[in-house]
């Protein structure tokens, strides 16, 4: 473990290095990524501009379960989501070869390799609409609440993690499909979305979609008071298992990869 | 005086008709070679068709939980929410063209435009016909799609007049030339830029707002609304929709016609002007 931490140690500093040598290519990302979030946030102002409620959820609630979609989602993509795409194009391109002879585990260099430092803003601001919106609506936040909180989005965290890893694992056998990232990016973007609302949807498509229901909508409750300790639970349970399935699915993976690009 | 000034008329008329002729047979060739790669990688097009599925699925499941409240102040109902987003499922895979990535990547910064500027043919046109496969194979899959939930889906609401079919069969594919037009220019964009992750990243954004992908423009919040239903992009994905739905007349048809047309005459300037301005920059050792 502790081998593991100084190697992502330097990681960090490598990606820093990085950083600084492409200023522009930096600002350029820091806009993009700032404007991905003033998007997201304008949807749902956009969505609700003449709504007052939607699946019991009031405006000012989607505003803010939003807000936590914008803090959880931008951690995501600033240490997870960008090693996904990076994966997808190893894959298809037939170069995982040179992860696998590295004397560390695959799925560790294939998963955490590279940070999206731009993305920080984005966090910056969806935290600071949270903040904005937590005042305007007057709610009492205690700090048990925000601990509360911020655990469970490191359980949602690994939970997303562990979908994206899953699926981007089948491009061993479907390499072609590595533009599954892009799907994945709007599959992911449901989470903004009251749970109620995916709950109209039958059967087995609902059970598909559970997961990433409850990624934000789990910590926005807990904020407004309204969680209960099964969603809490349910949350924990599903991101733990999906965790494992994912490890053993790329071990399983592993040896199906035939190091040809597609 | 050349000699071809000295031939008579109809003797001009038959040189250059070979000259067409091989034209749209050269053209032809780099359509079916492109619909040949298109179809070797349909599961990408899946892919693709998937992501707006996606989307259309969500924003029909939001607006169906805010009309059964009677919200949205009467100006749609559920009918014309899924109609809208069926609608825009066949559109934004038929019409919404992708050809930016590859014009700004892989041809002006990795520098393979090189390649293209040697040949005897128009890179406009020689773009144009390589992404109409793509556009076709991914309408196809939206087209089914549609025809498949609407067994199901009793809501669809669609132009009924025959006569105005054509009319709204112009529109189309106006749309489709504007939006490709549109592509092309973000697309050169990359003359004048080391990195265009950035760019592309906005120009994103500001398609989505501005084509109607997200929600109707004529329900966009007032501030904005105006300024939404002129623009350009509007019309690629917005206009074609709301055509099919059958809500326009005769004359506002023509009207929305008119308007694409003078988007394309404006647009296709600013191409010709930073195409050539581009090429100036253009190092063909990548950016």
């Amino acid at each position: 473990m502790k081998r593991y931490l100084r190697i992502y140690a330097q990681l960090l500093r490598l990606n820093l290095a990085s950083l600084l040598t492409y200023r522009v290519n930096f600002i350029n990302n820091v806009i993009a990524s700032i404007g991905w979030g003033a998007m997201s946030l304008y949807t749902v102002i956009i969505l609700t501009a003449r709504v007052t409620d939607a699946y019991g959820w009031k405006r000012e609630e989607l505003l803010l379960l939003n807000g936590i979609y914008g803090i959880i989602v931008g951690v995501f993509h600033m240490f997870l989501s960008i090693n996904m795409g990076r994966m997808s194009r190893i894959i298809h391109m037939g170069e995982l070869d040179s992860i696998l002879i590295k004397p560390i585990d695959s799925q560790f260099a294939i998963s955490l390799w590279q940070v999206n430092f731009s993305t920080v803003f984005r966090i910056l601001m969806a935290a600071g609409y949270t903040a904005w919106i937590i005042h305007s609506m007057q709610l009492s936040v205690s700090i048990a609440s925000v601990l509360l909180v911020c655990t469970l989005a490191v359980v949602s965290l690994i939970l997303l993690y562990s979908i994206w890893f899953l699926l981007l694992t089948n491009l061993m056998w479907f390499t072609n499909m590595s533009n599954l990232v892009v799907f994945l990016y709007s599959f992911e973007s449901m989470a903004r979305f009251p749970k109620e609302m995916l709950a109209q949807l039958s059967g087995v498509i609902f059970y598909v979609v559970f997961p990433v229901a409850i990624v934000i909508n789990t910590p926005a409750r807990v904020l407004l008071n309204r969680v209960a300790w099964t969603d809490i639970l349910t949350l924990i349970v599903i991101a733990v298992c999906l965790w494992i399935a994912a490890r053993k699915y790329w071990l399983f993976a592993l040896r199906h990869y035939t190091s040809a690009s597609s | 005086m050349s000699v071809n000034n000295r031939l008579p008329i109809s003797s001009q008329r038959s040189r250059q008709w070979p000259k067409f002729h091989y034209s749209v047979k050269r053209l032809m060739t780099i359509f079916s070679l492109y619909a040949q790669h298109a179809l070797e990688y349909k599961v990408r097009s899946l892919v693709w068709f998937g992501v707006i599925l996606f989307d259309v699925f969500v924003y029909v499941l939001y607006w169906r939980g805010v009309l059964q409240n009677g919200q949205s102040g009467g100006l749609w109902t559920f009918s014309e929410a899924v109609s809208y987003y069926l609608l825009l499922l066949v559109a934004g895979n038929l019409l919404q063209i992708h050809i930016e990535e590859e014009v700004a990547f892989e041809d002006i910064q990795y520098g393979r435009l090189s390649q293209y500027l040697l040949r005897p043919f128009s890179y406009f046109r020689f773009k144009f016909f390589q992404e109409l496969p793509w556009r076709l194979i991914q309408g196809g899959f939206g087209i089914v799609a549609l025809i498949g939930i609407s067994l199901f889906v009793r809501h669809i609401v669609v132009v009924t007049d025959i006569y105005a079919v054509p009319l709204i069969a112009a529109i189309i594919v106006s749309a489709y030339v504007l939006c490709f037009i549109y592509k092309m220019i973000i697309g050169i964009m990359a003359f004048w830029t080391i990195d265009y992750t950035g760019l592309q990243n906005i120009q994103i954004i500001v398609y989505m707002l501005f084509s109607g992908m997200l929600i109707p423009l004529h329900l966009l919040p007032s501030d904005i609304r105006a300024f939404a239903l002129l623009q350009p992009i509007g019309y690629t994905l917005y206009y074609p929709v709301r055509a099919v739905q059958g809500v326009y007349t005769y004359g506002q048809l023509w009207q929305i016609l008119a308007m694409q047309w003078v988007w394309m005459i404006i647009l296709y300037a600013i191409y010709r002007l930073f195409w050539y301005r581009g090429l100036r920059v253009f190092t063909a050792v990548g950016q």
